[in-house]
């Protein structure tokens, strides 16, 4: 029922009750111009009518019917009337003719305001004088529902007519309000709650109806503050979901949504996974729930290739398209899917994969506790927490094993099942005792080719040194403590394929510097370096010609004592960096003015690329300088 | 070939004009009407509430996306309406205010939707992007809450003031 229907309906009645019949003489023509009927207009247009409903009206209509012309009129009277008083007396009847028109059109006109009941207040004196005609609160209405939400709700303001017409379900038939929490209930109860059937349009995304008309635009909902947590658990959500259910045809070209701790949304989807069926060729999706991981939740669509999840306590995945799929944050998830070829997972209680997984290049079970089903027999490369997740990925090529939760048994059981591993990375080995056996540990690193050790204990850092073999190329160390023992372990016949050597976390207390010197002179091999300072920790140190590429992270740089030092990097007298072409400077403080690119290229002749993340707080010069090299790599 | 019926419409000030039958279907109120009527007869149908300026503007709103169905204007208007609707439209909003008024009221009786979603669209878009006072300025309305009345809408509007 359109909205103007019962303005309608109301005119109808009034126009029954009058039977206004109108014969008009001159027919005039659909094509007429304005001037034709201005012209007519203008024409003594004579007109018979009749009114049923008023006797006063009927009267005067039958009356004026009569008074066609003057001969009529002087019919009226006899012939013996005086000829003064017939005069007189037509004057006077063609007068009340006249009133007589006036007041039929009036009547029509009072038909309007008869039909409304609201307050009106107008102002005569002012040129908008037309709009005293506008006083129907269901007209009102219509118009209002054009308006944005924001706009909508200030019009109740402007007087009582509007504020009736704004209170009608018809004058808001969209839900559209990207705003806090606590705002949106608000605003729900407030506006939404009673009109649910007039919502037409659910917009919790701006400018969601634009989006949809083009393909492959992101839409992303607008991130709710966590900090007020103000959305109250609700236990009827079913006019949310109507409201959603409405939108069948509004999102049906989106090709990816985000929806990040929506409580609407949230609840809509986990109570009903039909809401999916809104998005008919979505295929990227990303959910992430409120504050409270409380919700269930089933994903089931057909053309799903991408998702993400995070705090939802029960997940049931079922794309039989899916390919990536990341979830952060559940007790309970199952996955059914075919072509899953990348799963990431965090924080999960039960893991459930159905279907086997050929395609898969990446699983990361570090943060799995129980795995019911997982058949992935060609996955390369694994996070695993546990030794018997080792079984299902039997053809690792890399791997990242957490000391805290898996012990040292893991690297016992490995060679047994893998004899291709080529990067390993260990976390939080921090206890001595119970390390593997030399002889096992060689077989497992025997074609290990890149290793990164994570606060793991000096011991184990050693075993592990003394167990690569000379297919090592790059050793990573992060936060950990470096002493001449084991950087002794770095040695050229050992390690003679070693170019790539990062040293994060540096501190002075721990390592001096003229040691790691030492280790660089003679491992010429190593022409990558980098280095990352602890927190408020300076290095001073020589670089070997031999290094081409040079990493500094977290570094103060202080100055440039002169065109050959730098404060932080001791160069010898005759250092200048002769090799380095590369130099990369991340989240490096610059406190000098001096520091520019000439003065860079006498330390470094070599230098062809500089990539820098710089918080600079320098002048323009060297922030131009660097805003000018970072392209180049 | 069999000659197009027609409908007589009668204007509030006594104007008459013959408009192709399929074409005025468009009005709800005309279509009813006909319904009830004789279909041999060219019918005569007063219109006692419209004048024959908006009138003509009706029917030539009905001439026109008769053939031309007007597209569907959305809601909320994200900028002005002259952006949304086609050339013709554009060209048939060229009128005054006064008359855009009675062009509301003429569509609502004679339920046209499409030309009252026009029309109202149209002063949504004068409307949008006003204050409520520059709105009573513009529209020439007297603001006619009490203080205390005016004191309390503000305060129940102050959530999304504030937002």
């Amino acid at each position: 029922m359109p909205p103007h229907k019962k303005v309608a309906s109301k005119r109808k009645i009034t126009e029954a009750d009058s039977a206004c019949e109108v014969e008009v003489k001159k027919v005039k023509q659909s094509s007429s111009t304005d001037e034709e009927i201005k012209e007519k207009n203008s024409d003594q247009v004579l007109i018979e009518c009749e009114t049923s409903s008023d006797d006063f009206v009927q009267w005067m209509a039958q009356t004026v019917k009569k008074l066609k012309d003057e001969d009529s009129l002087r019919r009226l009277f006899s012939d013996e009337t005086n000829l003064k008083q017939k005069e007189l007396s037509i004057n006077i009847v063609k007068h009340l003719k006249q009133v007589t028109d006036e007041f039929l059109v009036s009547v029509m006109q009072a038909d309007m305001f008869m039909t409304s009941n609201s307050i009106r207040t107008i102002n005569p004196s002012q040129d908008s004088y037309f709009l005293f005609k506008l006083d129907i609160p269901e007209i009102w209405a219509i118009i209002f529902s054009y308006l944005p939400v924001k706009e909508f709700v200030q019009i109740n303001r402007v007087c009582k007519l509007w504020k009736q017409a704004s209170e009608l379900p018809q004058a808001l038939v969209h839900y559209e309000y990207p705003i806090d929490v606590k705002s949106e209930m608000i605003f729900f109860e407030k506006y939404i709650t009673f009109r649910i059937d007039a919502i037409k349009t659910y917009t919790r995304i701006p400018g969601i109806e634009n989006m949809v008309n083009k393909h492959n635009i992101k839409a992303k909902a607008i991130p709710l503050d966590h900090s007020k947590n103000a959305a109250p658990e609700k236990d009827d959500i079913s006019a949310y979901c109507t409201i959603f259910e409405r939108t069948d045809t509004v999102f049906d070209k989106l090709k990816s949504l985000s929806c990040h701790s929506s409580p609407f949304i949230l609840n809509v989807f986990s109570k009903a996974s039909s809401a999916l069926k809104q998005f008919p060729t979505l295929t990227h999706l990303c959910i992430t729930s409120h504050h409270k991981k409380t919700k269930e939740i089933t994903i089931s669509h057909p053309t799903i290739t991408s998702l993400h999840i995070s705090d939802f306590s029960n997940i049931v995945i079922q794309c039989p398209t899916l390919e990536k799929c990341t979830v952060f944050r559940s007790e309970n998830l199952s996955i059914d899917s075919k072509q899953l070829s990348s799963l990431g997972l965090n924080d999960i209680a039960v893991l459930n994969v159905k279907e086997p997984t050929m395609a898969w290049d990446l699983i990361d079970l570090e943060h799995v506790t129980v795995i019911v089903k997982l058949d992935c027999p060609f996955v390369k490369r694994a996070y695993v927490n546990h030794d018997s997740m080792i079984k299902y990925v039997p053809n690792l090529v890399s791997m990242i094993v957490n000391g805290e939760s898996i012990g040292y048994d893991c690297l016992k059981k490995l060679p047994s099942t893998n004899q291709c591993l080529k990067e390993i990375t260990c976390k939080n080995f921090k206890k001595n005792e119970g390390l593997p056996d030399k002889k096992i540990l060689d077989q497992v690193l025997k074609v290990v080719e890149y290793v990164t050790l994570e606060d793991c204990s000096p011991d184990f850092v050693a075993t592990i040194l003394n167990s690569l073999s000379e297919c090592v190329r790059g050793i990573t160390f992060t936060k950990i403590n470096l002493s001449k023992t084991l950087l002794d372990i770095l040695d050229p016949s050992t390690f003679p394929n070693l170019h790539i050597l990062k040293i994060n976390n540096f501190t002075k207390t721990s390592l001096k510097s003229a040691q790691v010197e030492k280790m660089l002179k003679r491992m010429k091999s190593i022409n990558n370096l980098a280095l990352q300072a602890a927190k408020n920790t300076s290095i001073e140190m020589n670089i070997p010609d031999h290094v081409e590429e040079l990493e500094l992270r977290s570094v103060q740089l202080v100055g440039i004592i002169d065109s050959k030092k730098l404060f932080m990097i001791d160069v010898p007298n005759s250092g200048v960096f002769s090799n380095v072409e590369y130099l990369c400077l991340k989240t490096f403080f610059w406190r000098s003015n001096d520091l520019n690119l000439p003065s860079l290229k006498k330390l470094m002749p070599s230098l062809k690329y500089l990539e820098t993340y710089s918080n600079c707080e320098d002048s323009e010069n060297t922030i131009e300088f660097i805003r000018k090299e970072k392209p180049k790599k | 070939m069999s000659e197009t019926k027609q409908v007589e419409l009668t204007s509030k000030d006594k104007v008459s004009f013959k408009v192709d039958r399929d074409v005025i279907l468009m009005s709800g109120l005309v279509k009813d009407m006909l319904e009830e009527g004789d279909e041999d007869e060219t019918p005569i149908i007063p219109i006692p509430n419209v004048d024959s300026k908006p009138l003509q503007k009706v029917i030539e709103y009905c001439q026109y996306h008769h053939k031309e169905p007007a597209q569907e204007i959305e809601k909320p208007l994200k900028g002005k309406i002259e952006d949304v609707i086609c050339d013709w439209d554009k060209k048939f909003l060229e009128i005054d205010q006064s008359l855009l008024i009675e062009l509301i009221m003429a569509a609502n009786y004679l339920n046209i939707k499409d030309l009252l979603d026009l029309t109202c669209a149209k002063v949504a878009s004068m409307i949008k992007g006003k204050s409520p006072e520059q709105i009573r300025e513009m529209f020439g309305i007297e603001n006619d809450f009490t203080p205390e009345e005016e004191a309390k809408i503000r305060e129940e509007n102050k959530w999304c003031e504030e937002a």
